[in-house]
């Protein structure tokens, strides 16, 4: 029955392999983001949502 | 609404614009003369002179023409007009059905015969669970 | 009417909401699988092959979507000097990449078992080919010139210049004769998937682009804190 599963008739290679390497690469891309965000968390709280917008200077939509 | 600066380059990129869309098309036209994936059977009949180089040939396989005779499979492309009769030795892709498309690879003996290097199935955008596709079948069958 | 592109909105959004978007996430995910693995029929002629769909169309789906975004994004960035949207296209270029990829690979993955090859340089295996080649070149831009605004307005032209393909990818199959087969799912007709292997199709879509936005996030509140340390 899980064998059979597996085995996906035949193709199981294929799609197992097709699957897992959109999960590895999928976990990779979540995991080295969370990554870099955590290097900078230190820094976060400057950024209270009140400030942001004098701290972060890259708004110029006004500008428009 | 929108500042001076931002017109002006706005104007910049639309002169860009046009010019790389002009290009663009030249070059498209171009590659679609020169670059062909595949020939139809008809187009290889249109041709003046027989490419020595190995080309690709696209269309039906035609129904009841696989033939398998000491490992060599004998079959028929045919665009339902013109057939070009195909040899090749070695393995059919599981999707290699009769009525089905595909495409081979390989030298052009003459205009009706070709030896084949590699044979790739071709397959189409329908998808469907075996069942419906039974029922479809004797939908079609009963309606002849 | 721009309050909406100030940074602070999609970095509140990234706080208030990033854990009820996993959580939706892990279910739409668990919910999509089991119908893209189990409950899902075989199709008539690939037979299993086809549970490879379910990778294979999202993944290229989004990273054409994403790269859309990004080409947009950049257009505006350049003519009307608005920053935000590169920092919106910087950050969106990684998924976009791991995106193509992924829709290359599980292509190649379903290639091999149902044509017979696992690459052939038709029209729409080179365009898809060349839009990694862009995103390669478009996030190593970013990554190589340190200086902010030089890397902005040369990512901004790369990006507008990339979008040229976008329309090559999509109508390809259309205009040259190509291994690959046409569109499924076309806007001026009807579907030719049948329900029961369309619905797991659009399942696995919609948890696909919950996942983007995940990872847009947590991207973006590290862009945003990022630009201000790079400005010191």
């Amino acid at each position: 029955m899980i064998l059979n599963f597996l085995n996906m008739g035949g193709y199981g290679f294929y799609i197992w392999l097709s699957y897992s390497f959109a999960l590895v690469s999928l976990y990779s891309l979540y995991y080295f983001s969370s990554k870099q965000l955590k290097s900078v968390k230190h820094l976060e709280a400057i950024y209270s949502s009140s400030s942001l917008e004098k701290v972060v200077d890259l708004n110029s939509a006004q500008r428009i | 609404m929108f500042s001076k600066s931002s017109i002006s380059r706005l104007k910049v990129f639309f002169l860009f614009f046009f010019f790389t869309i002009l290009v663009i098309f030249f070059v498209y036209k171009n590659i679609k003369k020169n670059s062909v994936y595949f020939y139809s059977p008809k187009q290889v009949q249109n041709l003046n002179n027989m490419p020595s180089a190995p080309v690709r040939i696209g269309g039906l396989v035609k129904q009841g023409s696989i033939k398998k005779n000491n490992g060599i499979y004998n079959f028929i492309i045919t665009d339902l007009n013109n057939d070009i009769f195909v040899e090749y030795k070695g393995l059919l892709p599981d999707l290699f059905i009769e009525g089905k498309s595909a495409v081979v690879e390989g030298y052009l003996k003459d205009k009706k015969s070709f030896i084949a290097r590699t044979v790739l199935a071709k397959h189409d955008q329908n998808y469907m669970p075996p069942e419906i596709a039974k029922m479809l079948k004797v939908k079609t069958e009963n309606n002849k | 009417m721009f309050e909406i592109f100030r940074p602070r909105v999609f970095f509140n959004l990234a706080n208030s909401s990033l854990f009820w978007l996993k959580l939706l996430f892990i279910i739409s995910l668990i919910i999509s699988l089991s119908f893209a693995l189990i409950f899902s029929p075989i199709d008539y002629l690939q037979k299993d092959t086809v549970r490879i769909m379910y990778v294979h169309v999202p993944s290229s789906w989004i990273s054409l979507f994403i790269f859309l975004i990004i080409g947009v994004s950049s257009f505006i960035s350049l003519i009307f000097r608005i920053k935000i949207f590169s920092v919106y296209a910087k950050t969106l270029a990684p998924i976009g990449f791991v995106f193509s990829l992924i829709s290359l690979v599980s292509g190649s993955l379903w290639g091999y078992p149902t044509w017979g090859t696992w690459w052939s340089w038709d029209a729409r295996l080179t365009s898809m080919l060349v839009l990694v080649l862009i995103y390669f070149i478009y996030i190593c831009t970013w990554n190589l010139i340190k200086n902010f605004n030089t890397a902005e307005k040369i990512t901004n032209i790369i990006a507008i210049i990339g979008l040229i393909n976008l329309p090559i990818i999509k109508f390809s199959v259309n205009w040259w004769n190509t291994l690959h087969q046409p569109s499924s799912i076309t806007l001026s007709s009807a579907p030719t998937i049948h329900v029961s292997i369309l619905a797991p199709l659009l399942m696995m879509f919609f948890t696909l682009c919950i996942f983007s936005l995940i990872i847009f996030l947590i991207r973006y509140k590290y862009e945003i804190i990022n630009f201000r340390i790079n400005k010191k």
